[in-house]
Formats: C-alpha cells, structure tokens, sequence
C-alpha cells in the first residue's frame, strides 16, 4: 500500500483516479491546484504524484520542478492534455518519471502507477 | 536730347557754307595769276553782296537738309521706342506708323514681326499652361492613390531621404518620416542596405522585418529603375495579421486540450465502470454523471469554436457585390461546366447588394442550379434576388417542375450549406412550390449611385521628387559653407520664454519650428512642444504668448524636448529670428544634454541687414510688411516659426540678387552688418 497523491483542478477526473488508485489499495489524498500540492507533500509524504500539467497558478511543470528541487525523490506521474513532443520533453526534463496523455485508458494508467511504485526504491 | 538736336542743327546749317567755300577755294586756285587779281578785285567790290548772298544760301540749304532729316530721324526714333515696349514691357503694343512712305513700309514690316512674336509668345504659353495643367492632375492623381493606400508607402533618394510618404507611413512609422528627410531616422540602415544588395544581386523585391517601436513591421524593398537611382519601401504592420493568426491558434488548441480533458474523464469514468463491474450504486451514478456533465462540456466547447467571429470567415475575403454581378458570376460558373441547365436571371427582380465572398458563394449556387438540372431534371432555372430583411438579402432559384424533396438541397449540391452558414445565412427548399430560398448577408449601407464625385480638398502632396537635385545636409563644415542657399533644407525655429534674461533664470515654455524643403514651407511638417520652465511664468509673459504655469504643469522639460527638436532639425540648416536669443536659452540644456544643435545657425534678422541695410527696423512684423505677408497667428512658437520660414523663403531671391549664393557667402555677409555687432554685443554667452 503506497499514498498517492492527486493534483487536478478537473473535479470530474479525479472522481475516476480517486477511485481507480482506491481500487489499487492506496492511501489516496486529492488537491485541485500546485500551491495545495506543495504544501501537502511535506505532511502527506506520498510515494508517487499523479500531477496534471495545466493547474490554476503554479502550473505542473513548476510543482515539479520545486518538488525536485525541494529534494523530493518520490515517483512523479504526468498527467497532460497537451500531447505534443516538446511538452512531453519538458515534462520529463523538470523532473517527471513518466507521462500519460489525456485521454487515456484506465488499465494504462493503472500499469503505469504499478510499475513506477514497483521499480522504486 | 535739346543739346543734341541743336548740334544737328548747327551741323545741318554749316555743311552748305563749307561746300560753297571749298567751290569758291577750288575756282580761284584754278586760274592764272592775272584772272585771280581780278578776282581778287571783284570779290573786294562786291564782298557785301557776296557775304548776304554766302549767307542766305546757306541758311536756306541748312533748313532745307534739317528740315529732311527731322523726317526721317523723329519716326525712327519713335518706332525704336515702341519695338522696345513690344519686346519689354507689353507684346500687344504695335507700333504707330509715321513719316515718309519707307519709314511706314518699315513699321508695317515691324508690326508684323510683332504679330508673329505674340502669336509664338501665346503659343508657348499655352503649351505651358497645358503641360502644368497635365503635371497637377497626375499629382492629384498620385496624392489620392498614395492617400487610399493601406499600406505604408516610401519613395527615397539613393542617399535614403525621403521623396515621398503616404499619411499610411506616417502612422506606421511615426512623425519622423517626412519629406527631404532621412528614412534612416525610422528604419535601421543595415537593413535597408542588406535588403538593397540583396536586390541589385538578384531583381525581385526584398523582404525584411524590422522593429519599430517594439512592433515588427514588414518591409518590402525594391529598385526605382531610372538614371537617377533611389528605392521604394512598402511597409506593413506585420502584427495585425499575426495577431488574429495567434487568436485563432490560441481558440483552437485550448478546444482541443479541452476536448482531450473532457475525454480523459468520460474515458477514464467508462473504464472504471467497465473494469469494475460490481462498483456500488452511488459510485457508479457518480461516474454516469460525469460522464453526461463532460458530454455537455464537449457541446459547449464546439458552440463556442463556431461562434467565435472570424473563425468561420478566417481567409475568406468577403467585400460589397450587386446581386446582379452576383447573379451574373453564377451564370458563368454554370456555363464554366458543359450539361447545365438553360439559366437566366429575372431581370424584373429588385437589385439588392450582399457582403460575400462572391467567388464561394457563386460556386456554391451554381452548383445548386447544377443539381436541378442533373438530379431533378429542370430545364429552365430562373435566379433573383429579393431585398428580405435588414440584415439578410435572398436569392431564389425556380424553375418550371415539382419542387424539390426534403434533403435534397443538402446531399446532392456539395458544401453548398456550409459555404452559406459560414457567411451566417441559411438556405432552404420550399416544400409546396419549385424554390430554392438562399438569404444571404445584406450590405449595412448600400452604395451610393454613381455621380460626380464631390470636389473635396485633395489629400495634402506628401512627396516631392524635384528633391533628389537638392543636396543632402553635408557632413563637413566646409561643404555646409559651399552649398548653393537655394539647395539647402532649413529648421525654422522660434521659442516662447518666461522674460528676456536667461542670465537671471528666465526659461523656454515652448519651441515650435517647420521644415523648409526644395524652396517650400512644409506646413505638414511642424515641430510644436510646450515645455515645463520649472519655474513661475510672470504675467506680462503669458499676456505675450498665452501659456500659463498650469499649462506647462507635467509638460517634459527642455532637457527631454531638446533631443527631440534635435532629431527634428537633422540635417538642415537652423533659421531663427534673432537667433541669438533663443541660443541664449538653450545653449545651457545643450551643455547639460550633450545634444548640441550642430548645424549651422541663420538669423533673420541680420539677413534682412544684408538685403536692407538701409532701414531702421528689422522686426518680424517690419519685415512681414516690407514682404507682403499676412500676420497671422503670431505669439506661439509655431506661428513665428511659420512666419519666419516665410519671410527667410521671400529674402533668397533679395541674397541672391546682391550676388549671395552660398551659405558660407551668407554668413560672412551676415556676420559684417551692423546688426551683428550690435546682437553679438548683447547675448555674448
């Protein structure tokens, strides 16, 4: 059992990732923008962060990067609308460990989040 | 002329007695010696009789040859005097035939050389008259092409000043362009020489992007093909354009990001109620919401992407048609394509104007017009258009035979109904009679009938190509000096001030000044800042002049003016009146600034000492009135700018006539007048 936290200002997609990591058997908390998540991290302590990119305020990118910065080694999942190259790119050079493009196939992402949890430390 | 005729006179009355004496003389000596005592003793007995007779022949032969001459010489003279007033002052003059019958054959013959030179004069001066007459309508012409204009048009010298400017370059571009100045004060010179080499090594117009006041603006540069070479810029604002690109971009990827959204969470709900079948109710119910909640936003997202304006019409140029030329572009596509049915318009029908893309829209019904014939078989379709509403104009199409099904229209005549709704119009066939109504958007006003044209004042000439004899400002001190006065572009300026005493803190309110191009006063280049003196203005200044303290109050200071008034005057020759006291303000701003005024300086009012040295009084005013000028809009610093470009404009002639070409020639003669000392005495600095 691992805590995951989930960072979308879209209320209607973290209706299904709630429920979808619930089902996984994880401790999961929501936020719905970049400034939450930072201050959740330090006292949720999650093992990964499913992260949307497009976020009110600090965008994903930034929550990442500060995240990185902060020292946090925790598994950082992507979540984007955008699917091109380069914002994919981005993603994974501020510190991402993967990215899942919207919209996406639920067993997809529940692979993803295994295997990322799995590989990790 | 008296002294004169008294010597002819005389001259006249004397020749007879000298001949009758050389007669006599030649007689006697002649003879023997022995006739010559006797006629030695006869002429000493009848010497008085003799003497009377000597007398009385000659004066009678002398009045006879004065009397002779006087014909012929005072009608000469007179006829002379009258070909000079044919030639001077008046061709109409002819001269009056007098004296003897060779003198009147002589004056017919000169009347008629006169004739001829009226006729050639009036000849010639008709050709002129033409000639400029032609000359002012192509500038009319050109003044109004160049006026209409959207985009940015710039005609330079080789040297870059600028020939001509439409008003669309002076927007773009700002109040530095104008004409006899440098285009290189509005656009960078690296680029207009880089684009140039580009051109002379290959021959199509170049095409740039430079920056102007942190907008890019786009740059097409070509050759003037002529002796004398020079170039052509055409500029644009290249961020309009861009900019509704952007806007458009922008609209469509955040749909899509949208539309992405939206189906990451209808897709990841469906998921979990597919990959979780025993889902309790209420959790299920919730995804099942969030799917009907994200299908609304997807609704939502498309509406908006349709109405946003200028989406539908993005690249569709769409411009005023008359239904007839409408109607008639329908006709030809029709016939463009062999097999369609016979069509004709109802000339009957009201004319009405849309604003269409008339191309797509004449597509669009011909190959309606196409079906009825192919699909439906009718032989003779009728068009028309009918004013409908205010907003929208209709087209019909009929034709003899049923009407059409429903559903037709939209499977069988292609995008006929996208290109119609894209123009925000509709179209539909009637179910009951053989029509097809297609309203389309109406023109707001229609356009006038054709008519003459109102006379309206013509856009003001913003160009002048006579320019390219004048030369450009020199960059050497001596080429100033040697420069013809009549080829140099002038700065006239004046300035208001708060008193008299720059020494004791008096300061400039204001500075206005004109440019002085190819012999003309440019009234629609004008330079005209109120400056703040940082200090009280006294009233009896502001009874001068006008400007209060609260006027100037947040006006820039004339540290911030100067460098403005000096890029103003670059490249020209400053003019003032009484010069020396405006220098005397501003040469400490020019100290604090580092902007110094470093074209040559002239002053009216020691010019006027060169031209008349011999009257009191070289006032503005005194010297408007010796020159014929109107004082108008005197006591602002523009206004005496204006005046005084006059007033310099009307003294060239005066120099040029006491032998002053040149700058250098001015100067020094300025320099020598009484004036000059007296000036240098009171504003030494």
């Amino acid at each position: 059992m691992s805590r995951i936290l989930i960072c979308d200002d879209e209320p209607n997609i973290v209706v299904s990732l709630e429920f979808l990591m619930r089902q996984q058997g994880h401790d999961v908390r929501t936020v719905g923008d970049g400034e939450a998540a930072l201050a959740a991290v330090p006292e949720f302590d999650p093992d990964l962060v499913l992260l949307d990119l497009m976020l009110p305020g600090r965008d994903g990118y930034e929550v990442c990067q500060t995240l990185r910065a902060d020292g946090y080694r925790m598994k950082i999942l992507m979540l984007t609308a955008k699917g091109r190259e380069a914002e994919i790119a981005k993603g994974l050079a501020v510190g991402a460990d993967d990215y899942v493009t919207k919209p996406f196939g639920t067993q997809d992402l529940v692979a993803r989040v295994r295997q990322l949890l799995g590989a990790g430390p | 002329m008296r002294a004169a005729r008294l010597g002819a006179l005389a001259a006249a009355v004397l020749a007879p007695a000298v001949v009758i004496a050389c007669v006599a003389a030649g007689v006697y000596f002649s003879v023997s010696p022995a006739d010559q005592a006797v006629l030695a003793r006869m002429l000493r007995e009848q010497a008085a009789f003799l003497a009377v007779a000597a007398v009385l022949v000659t004066l009678v032969a002398g009045l006879l040859l004065a009397a002779a001459l006087r014909r012929y010489v005072a009608p000469a003279r007179r006829m002379a005097a009258d070909v000079r007033v044919v030639l001077g002052a008046n061709p109409d003059h002819r001269v009056t035939p007098s004296g003897p019958a060779e003198l009147r054959q002589l004056a017919t013959a000169l009347n008629e050389l006169a004739e001829r030179h009226a006729a050639a004069r009036r000849d010639v001066a008709e050709h002129v008259a033409a000639a400029a007459a032609d000359l002012e309508r192509e500038r009319h012409r050109l003044a109004v092409l160049m006026g209409v204009l959207t985009v940015a048009v710039l005609v330079c010298a080789e040297d870059g000043r600028i020939l001509l400017y439409n008003a669309a370059a002076r927007d773009l571009l700002g109040d530095d362009v104008g004409l006899g100045r440098s285009v290189f004060g509005v656009l960078d010179r690296d680029l207009v020489v880089h684009g140039l080499a580009r051109v002379d090594a290959g021959s199509a117009p170049h095409e740039a992007t430079a920056e102007r006041d942190g907008r890019p603006v786009r740059v097409r540069l070509a050759r003037v093909p002529s002796d004398t070479a020079g170039f052509v810029l055409v500029c644009e604002d290249a961020t309009r354009p861009e900019r509704a690109a952007a806007r458009h971009a922008e609209l469509l990827g955040s749909t899509a990001d949208l539309v992405r959204g939206a189906a990451g969470s209808i897709g990841a709900a469906a998921g979990a109620i597919l990959d979780y079948p025993d889902v309790p109710a209420e959790q299920r119910h919730r995804f099942v919401e969030v799917i009907a909640e994200e299908a609304t936003r997807l609704g939502e997202a498309a509406e908006r992407l349709t109405a946003e304006p200028g989406i539908d019409m993005h690249g569709w140029a769409v411009a005023d048609i008359s239904a007839r030329d409408l109607l008639s572009a329908v006709l030809s596509a029709v016939a463009a394509r062999p097999g369609g049915p016979r069509t004709r318009i109802d000339e009957a029908a009201e004319d009405v104007w849309f604003t269409v893309n008339s191309f797509a829209v004449a597509d669009a019904l011909a190959s309606v017009v196409r079906l009825l014939g192919e699909r439906h078989g009718a032989t003779d379709v009728v068009l028309a258009a009918a004013p409908g509403d205010a907003d929208l104009g209709a087209v019909d199409l009929s034709w003899a035979g049923p009407p059409l099904r429903a559903g037709d229209l939209e499977r069988g005549a292609g995008d006929v109904a996208g290109v119609v709704r894209r123009h925000g119009g509709e179209l539909w066939a009637d179910a009951h009679h053989p029509l097809v109504r297609v309203l389309l958007p109406r023109s707001p006003a229609p356009p006038r009938a054709a008519g003459p044209v109102p006379a309206e004042e013509p856009p003001p000439a913003l160009y002048d190509f006579e320019l390219e004899r004048f030369q450009p400002g020199p960059d050497a001190w001596s080429e100033w000096e040697a420069s013809r006065l009549d080829r140099l572009t002038y700065t006239v300026f004046d300035t208001e001030t708060t008193g008299f005493a720059p020494d004791e803190g008096d300061e400039i309110v204001s500075i206005g000044a004109v440019r002085i191009v190819g012999g003309r006063v440019l009234r629609t280049e004008t330079f005209e800042r109120l400056v703040d003196p940082g200090r009280g203005i006294p009233p009896t200044s502001t009874a001068v002049h006008g400007i209060t303290r609260d006027l100037v109050r947040g006006a820039p200071s004339l540290d911030e003016v100067l460098p403005a008034f000096a890029a103003f005057a670059s490249g020209s020759v400053l003019v003032g009146h009484n010069v020396a006291f405006d220098m005397a303000f501003l040469a400490p701003a020019q100290r604090r600034t580092g902007s110094p005024l470093t074209a040559p300086l002239l002053d009216t009012l020691l010019i006027d000492g060169v031209v008349h040295p011999d009257h009191e009084s070289h006032t503005l005013e005194a010297m408007a009135e010796r020159l014929g000028l109107d004082l108008v809009g005197r006591h602002t610093a523009l206004g005496d700018a204006l005046l005084t470009g006059e007033i310099f404009l009307r003294l060239l002639p005066l120099l040029h006539a006491r032998g002053v070409r040149t700058l250098g020639e001015l100067r020094a003669a300025a320099a020598a007048t009484a004036q000059a000392r007296t000036s240098e005495r009171l504003y030494r600095s």
